[in-house]
């Protein structure tokens, strides 16, 4: 009884279950009403968090450079095979016959190396505000959670080319896998689903790339912008009190 | 801070200037993407081609040339697509012979225009097919690994898919690729598909017997100054390395010191050994001086090779002292042999060859084992056998795949003045292999100016890529073994060692003895053999007497009769002796309508290019002529007998007229 307060009374457990079984209409209206997937407007906006000077900032940025690369890749993925080697051949493609080929290739780019710079000041921002303590420290967490997603999506991202550069930056990094204790081995087979940087590689890194990082990604930042609306932006913090 | 109204038209200000900015940014991909850098030489190639349009339909196709992507697709050739044509627009035309490049024909290859097609142009040229600009197609860009060959170098390309020793029209690339066999290259190197390479360099067991230490060691120092044709590389020896080599060989089996002591073989007559030197044609492969056909060992300073013992041993029977020699084994009677060493090392000795030492030589047992690790540190055992070392370990890195091996996973060790260029480093390589850094044993080959570029060549050739089946034209690997008694004379006589038969052979002869018994008649076989009269005067290289017994040449003769034939060659053209008005027309024709006497002579009249037809009557078979007559490139592609085109009606009769020659009626 006293494990299961403790578990069921600690700031983790309460910010995840925020409400409990209660079963009374409050809690009920409470209960959708402060979940962002059954709620997706925030019940209550304060008025300065709309405001356009406290919203888009380093954390608007990253979506939009975010928006970029969905609409960038969605067309790269038109082009793209991820087989070898055609995979290198369509980055030859690309380049050479593909209209506006390669400014899409580095729009891809160039936003994808924006993101992950412009999500690290955000987060240094976010923490230099001091932004993470309550109430926002439930936002703060899912914030680590996308930059995780983010560099996720840069490093699969880089194999996708499978040039010189590709095979041995991914090969590199697996290999560090490996020096996980007791599951190292079997998390890098999972990866690369065999033994070496090849072909079922490319394609689990390429799923990974196009459907289920950028999925969970669109979830999380949902949950990040109404927790944002909810809670406050990093602006809010900044050491005033609230209006 | 909340905005007040002046902050927020700031801020409308920069967003309208940065969506301006990012309109501009948004069209310079689709203005680059117009003005690629195909579009003027497809726009130029438009107007020559109006200009030179003929008719109205070729009007109407120029205009058509609009400006696009050009490609050549082969999807069965590893899916490889080729754009080189998006500039190089005039390759499949022939009337662009004329243009500049790249709008230039492509010059005549043994492959048509329409053939390339097929394959593409980066499967010759190299470079980067899918590239749609200059730098990046050229291969000139440094993320392409396989930049374009230099033009000179381009036959290498056919042997990716020729894989035979001798490609057709690629004369470079054959030569290169018989050199590399003559060399010994595959001594050191493996090289797919070249493992059944075998040395013809002689055994080395029993040198004491044969020769003398100073010899050897001058040899053995530097042998192409000793013999400038031979094969044997300058293998670059210090003097240390070169004495213990020198005590190993000599100890292989141990010396027989008392050889030099020849008691049992009394002097001979060196006019009737000089004689017999000219009557059994010797320059008929060797040559002395450099006269000769150079097929076999020069003979001038052998006196101060070998000694006298040996040479009649070897005389009498080459093949029991070089099992795997080329040379025949004559008839000579125990006199034969006697006059002819006699002359041999009365006139064909050095003068700058050392003087034999006469005492014995025991080299010290240290000596012997410090050559035979000189001995296979140098790979020698590649190229020569010799007992004890039976391992022939090739000590050079494998090549196969070196013609396409990237620049950067070369050693260019201490040559800085060579341009980074794989054909460049492998020139460097195969004609100064020591200079990359010390410690190099590859030897010294002579190569220069085409024999170089050849062997540069036949290296890029092999680029160890997996080329489709239907591509490939596999190397045909001749075989054919004599049987029975006829291949025991065969070997005894080494008609092989000049003569092809389906493929095998040398080249020495222009008869190949495929068809032999079509050709001549049997009687007239066998006499030659015996006696073997002047074909071609203008021939050094003729047949040689190997004065074996009537009874040899009868079977010889018989069997060739019996077997080498060829059913499209009428055996019987005349069932009854041919009509003299045809003989006569035959004549006409020869002598005016064709003037056959050009290159052949009869009764002393004529050219001495072709072979004698003084006794054509009867050496040819009738059906030989005819069938010769009507095409004679059929018979051998570099036969120099025209082609007249010759009517059936005309072959008979001069069938019938050549069959009449020497005939007595």
């Amino acid at each position: 009884m006293k494990l299961e307060k403790m578990i069921t009374g600690s700031r983790v457990w309460r910010s995840i279950v925020r409400h409990g079984v209660e079963p009374t209409n409050r809690n009920r209206v409470l209960t959708v009403v402060q979940n962002v997937f059954l709620h997706l407007h925030s019940a209550k906006v304060r008025r300065r968090n709309l405001e356009f000077s406290s919203t888009y900032y380093l954390g608007a940025v990253s979506l939009i450079l975010f928006a970029i690369l969905v609409g960038t890749g969605i067309v790269l993925m038109i082009y793209y095979h991820p087989s070898v080697p055609q995979a290198y051949n369509d980055m030859k493609e690309l380049k050479f016959v593909v209209g506006s080929g390669m400014f899409l290739r580095n729009m891809h780019r160039w936003a994808a190396h924006g993101m992950v710079i412009v999500v690290f000041l955000h987060l240094l921002r976010v923490f230099y505000h001091r932004a993470y303590k309550p109430p926002r420290e439930f936002n703060w967490v899912v914030g680590i959670v996308l930059l995780l997603m983010t560099l996720l999506l840069s490093y699969t991202g880089y194999l996708l080319p499978w040039d010189q550069l590709a095979f041995w930056a991914v090969s590199v990094g697996t290999n560090m896998v490996k020096a996980v204790p007791v599951l190292g081995d079997r998390i890098r087979y999972l990866l690369l689903g065999g033994n070496v940087v090849g072909e079922s590689a490319l394609l689990r890194f390429y799923v990974l790339h196009c459907v289920i990082l950028p999925l969970a990604l669109t979830i999380g930042v949902g949950v990040h912008l109404w927790r944002v609306r909810k809670d406050g932006s990093v602006a809010g913090s900044s050491g005033r009190k609230r209006g | 801070m909340r905005n007040d109204g002046g902050g927020l038209d700031r801020i409308w200000f920069w967003f309208a200037a940065m969506s301006f900015v990012f309109l501009v940014v948004l069209a310079i991909s689709p203005i680059k993407d117009y003005f690629r850098e195909y579009r003027k030489y497809q726009i130029d190639y438009r107007d020559q081609l109006l200009e030179r349009a003929g008719t109205s339909r070729e009007l109407r196709d120029a205009n058509r040339e609009g400006v696009r992507i050009r490609q050549i697709w082969n999807p069965d050739y590893p899916n490889r697509v080729d754009r080189c044509t998006s500039c190089h627009l005039g390759v499949e035309n022939p009337g662009m012979a004329d243009a500049s490049p790249p709008l230039r024909t492509h010059p005549m290859t043994p492959h048509t225009p329409e053939q390339f097609a097929s394959f593409g142009c980066v499967t010759c040229h190299r470079g980067q097919g899918r590239a749609t600009t200059m730098m990046d197609a050229h291969g000139l860009a440094s993320d392409w690994a396989t930049p374009m060959l230099p033009l000179r170098y381009t036959e290498a390309s056919c042997g990716t898919c020729h894989m035979d020793e001798e490609v057709p029209e690629a004369n470079l690339l054959s030569r290169g690729r018989t050199l590399m066999a003559e060399l010994g290259c595959y001594a050191c190197h493996e090289v797919d598909g070249h493992e059944a390479w075998e040395s013809d360099a002689p055994d080395l067991d029993g040198l004491s017997r044969k020769t003398s230490p100073e010899w050897l060691r001058t040899w053995i120092a530097d042998p192409q100054s000793v013999r400038p044709t031979t094969k044997m590389p300058y293998i670059q020896l210090g003097q240390s390395e070169i004495d213990s080599l020198v005590a190993f060989l000599w100890t292989r089996p141990a010396g027989e010191d008392d050889f030099l002591q020849d008691e049992e073989n009394p002097a001979g007559d060196p006019d009737r050994g000089e004689t017999l030197f000219r009557e059994s044609r010797c320059i008929s492969c060797h040559t002395v001086d450099g006269r000769g056909n150079g097929s076999a060992a020069e003979l001038s300073g052998i006196a101060s090779k070998v000694n006298r013992r040996w040479l009649i041993e070897y005389l009498e029977n080459p093949h029991a002292l070089q099992p795997e020699t080329k040379m025949p084994r004559y008839y000579f009677t125990r006199q034969d042999l006697l006059d002819l060493s006699q002359y041999l090392m009365d006139e064909l000795w050095d003068p700058e060859a050392p003087p034999p030492v006469e005492q014995a030589f025991r080299p010290p047992q240290k000596m012997v084992e410090g050559g035979m690790r000189t001995f296979r540190k140098y790979g020698c055992s590649g190229c020569h056998q010799i007992s004890g070392l039976t391992d022939r370990s090739r000590i050079g890195p494998e090549l196969t795949g070196i013609g396409r091996k990237p620049v950067d996973q070369l050693d260019f060790g201490r040559r800085d003045d060579l341009p980074r260029t794989l054909h460049d480093w492998i020139g460097a390589k195969v004609s100064s292999p020591r200079s990359f850094r010390d410690g190099l044993k590859m030897p010294q080959f002579i190569l220069e100016g085409e024999d170089l570029t050849a062997v540069i060549t036949a290296l890029l050739s092999n680029t160890g890529e997996v080329i489709p089946e239907e591509y490939r034209v596999e190397r045909v690997i001749a075989n054919y073994d004599p049987p029975g008694r006829f291949g025991e004379l065969v070997d005894r006589y080494r008609c092989l060692s000049c003569h092809e038969v389906e493929g095998v052979g040398g080249d020495i002869s222009t008869a190949p003895l495929t068809v032999e018994g079509s050709r001549v008649q049997e009687s007239w076989l066998k006499n030659y053999l015996l006696r073997p009269s002047t074909i071609r005067p203008i021939l050094t290289d003729r047949m040689i007497p190997l004065r074996m017994p009537e009874e040899d040449a009868a079977f010889l003769a018989n069997f060739m009769q019996n077997v080498y034939v060829d059913d499209d060659i009428p055996a019987r053209l005349f069932s009854e002796e041919p009509d003299p008005a045809n003989v006569r027309r035959g004549s006409h024709l020869f002598y005016e309508r064709y003037g056959c006497q050009a290159c052949h002579m009869i009764d002393g009249r004529g050219g001495y290019f072709g072979p004698l037809l003084d006794e054509a009557g009867v050496r040819l078979k009738p059906g030989w002529v005819y069938w010769w007559v009507l095409g004679s490139q059929r018979w051998r592609d570099d036969v120099r007998c025209p082609d007249y085109g010759v009517p059936d009606r005309d072959a008979l009769d001069l069938a019938a007229f050549i069959s009449s020659l020497g005939r007595t009626p």
